[in-house]
């Protein structure tokens, strides 16, 4: 993240009591969370303690069922239904990264290619 | 013994003069058995000529009629499950059923119903090539659906989350990620099927369409030597789908960036 971006104070990416469930299994249950510029963060649990899901709410692969997410101060809305406005969560997402565990590169690109496609 | 081929095969008389002088020939002497009379191919060759651009016209046409109603068809039974079983119903309706079954009840069936001669679509449907055209594509359509179909069940479910995250609109990920990968998983496949299709254009010799097995048998019941005739056709149809095999290999290798320009 770029520093002219971010506003001087205030965390880049805020997480505020974000609640997910899969039908009756209830993963996260309130998980607040602020990451500055420059943090680097690690998150640990036991296996299929909710790490991975946490992460994939943040760019809303995973719908979050409660809770609020910002990212440089601007929150994503959460229409009825937890039905989020796709056109801002498409325009939020080209300012973060993401790397998956198996990293999911497209097999019909080249190196340059699945580089370059990613925000810079 | 002289016959008039100019009548039996419709074509020009000093062309058809060529092959009758090369029937009569006679063998050489002291040659036994059945000689090869090779100036005998090059005027069957001559005359299955104008085959080849209507062979190649058919399996076009109906490749790109084909093709587009198969996109439509893919995206369509995407949308709601009734759709999606009659492209299922339609699919195997076509593809378990013989294709020239299919131009007989396009050709010969569509004919019998007043309301069919009556319609606007009657000065297509009256003729053979038209039929022709419109049996293949739906023919070729119902395998592609299949092709397509098969493309995009392989396409991971990861590597289109990749592209989400990135901040692909739905459009774009379509575009950028799914088709690429869609198309080549299923482009071996589907350069089967064009294969297939040149030689299913054959077909449509049944209906008058003349194509090359149309002028070829032609020339054969006029000539009374099938063998050299249906060898002369065989051979062209087996130097298109030559052709035809080695573009599709190297668009195969264009698409995989691992093996993109090696290919000869």
């Amino acid at each position: 993240m770029k520093s002219h971006d971010v506003a001087p104070s205030g965390p880049v990416l805020s997480i505020r009591d974000l609640h997910k469930n899969f039908g009756a299994l209830e993963v996260l249950k309130g998980v607040s969370l602020d990451a500055a510029e420059g943090d680097v963060i690690a998150i640990v649990g036991a296996s299929g303690s909710g790490k991975s899901t946490l992460l994939r709410c943040i760019p809303f692969l995973a719908v979050p069922s409660a809770g609020v997410i910002s990212l440089e101060g601007e929150p994503i809305r959460l229409g009825v239904g937890s039905v989020p406005d796709m056109r801002q969560v498409t325009r939020l997402r080209k300012k973060l990264g993401f790397v998956f565990q198996s990293f999911n590169l497209w097999p019909h690109m080249t190196v340059l290619g699945n580089v370059i496609e990613a925000p810079v | 013994m002289v016959i008039d081929f100019a009548e039996a095969l419709d074509v020009p008389r000093g062309r058809s003069l060529v092959i009758a002088r090369c029937c009569t020939s006679r063998r050489p002497a002291g040659v036994s058995g059945p000689g090869v009379d090779f100036s005998f191919f090059g005027a069957v060759l001559l005359e299955l000529l104008p085959g080849i651009p209507v062979t190649i016209g058919l399996t076009a046409a109906s490749l790109l009629v084909g093709g587009l109603l198969a996109l439509v068809m893919t995206w369509a039974r995407l949308l709601a499950w009734p759709v999606d079983l009659l492209v299922r119903l339609f699919s195997f309706t076509l593809r378990g059923s013989p294709l020239l079954m299919q131009i007989f009840l396009l050709y010969y069936g569509l004919g019998q119903f007043a309301a069919v001669r009556d319609s606007l679509f009657w000065p297509v449907l009256r003729q053979p090539v038209w039929c022709a055209i419109l049996a293949l594509s739906l023919n070729t359509a119902a395998y592609t659906v299949e092709f397509l179909r098969g493309g995009l069940a392989a396409v991971p479910p990861g590597v289109v989350e990749a592209a989400t995250v990135t901040g692909m609109s739905r459009f774009t990920t379509f575009r950028r990620i799914i088709m690429p990968l869609a198309i080549r998983q299923a482009l071996p496949a589907y350069g089967s099927e064009i294969i297939i299709m040149v030689k299913s254009t054959s077909l449509a010799s049944i209906i008058t369409v003349s194509e090359l097995t149309g002028i070829a048998s032609g020339i054969a019941s006029a000539t009374f030597r099938p063998m050299q005739v249906f060898l002369c056709a065989g051979a062209v149809y087996l130097s298109i789908n030559f052709l035809l095999s080695r573009g599709v290999a190297r668009l195969e290798g264009h698409l995989d960036p691992l093996r993109r320009g090696t290919l000869p």
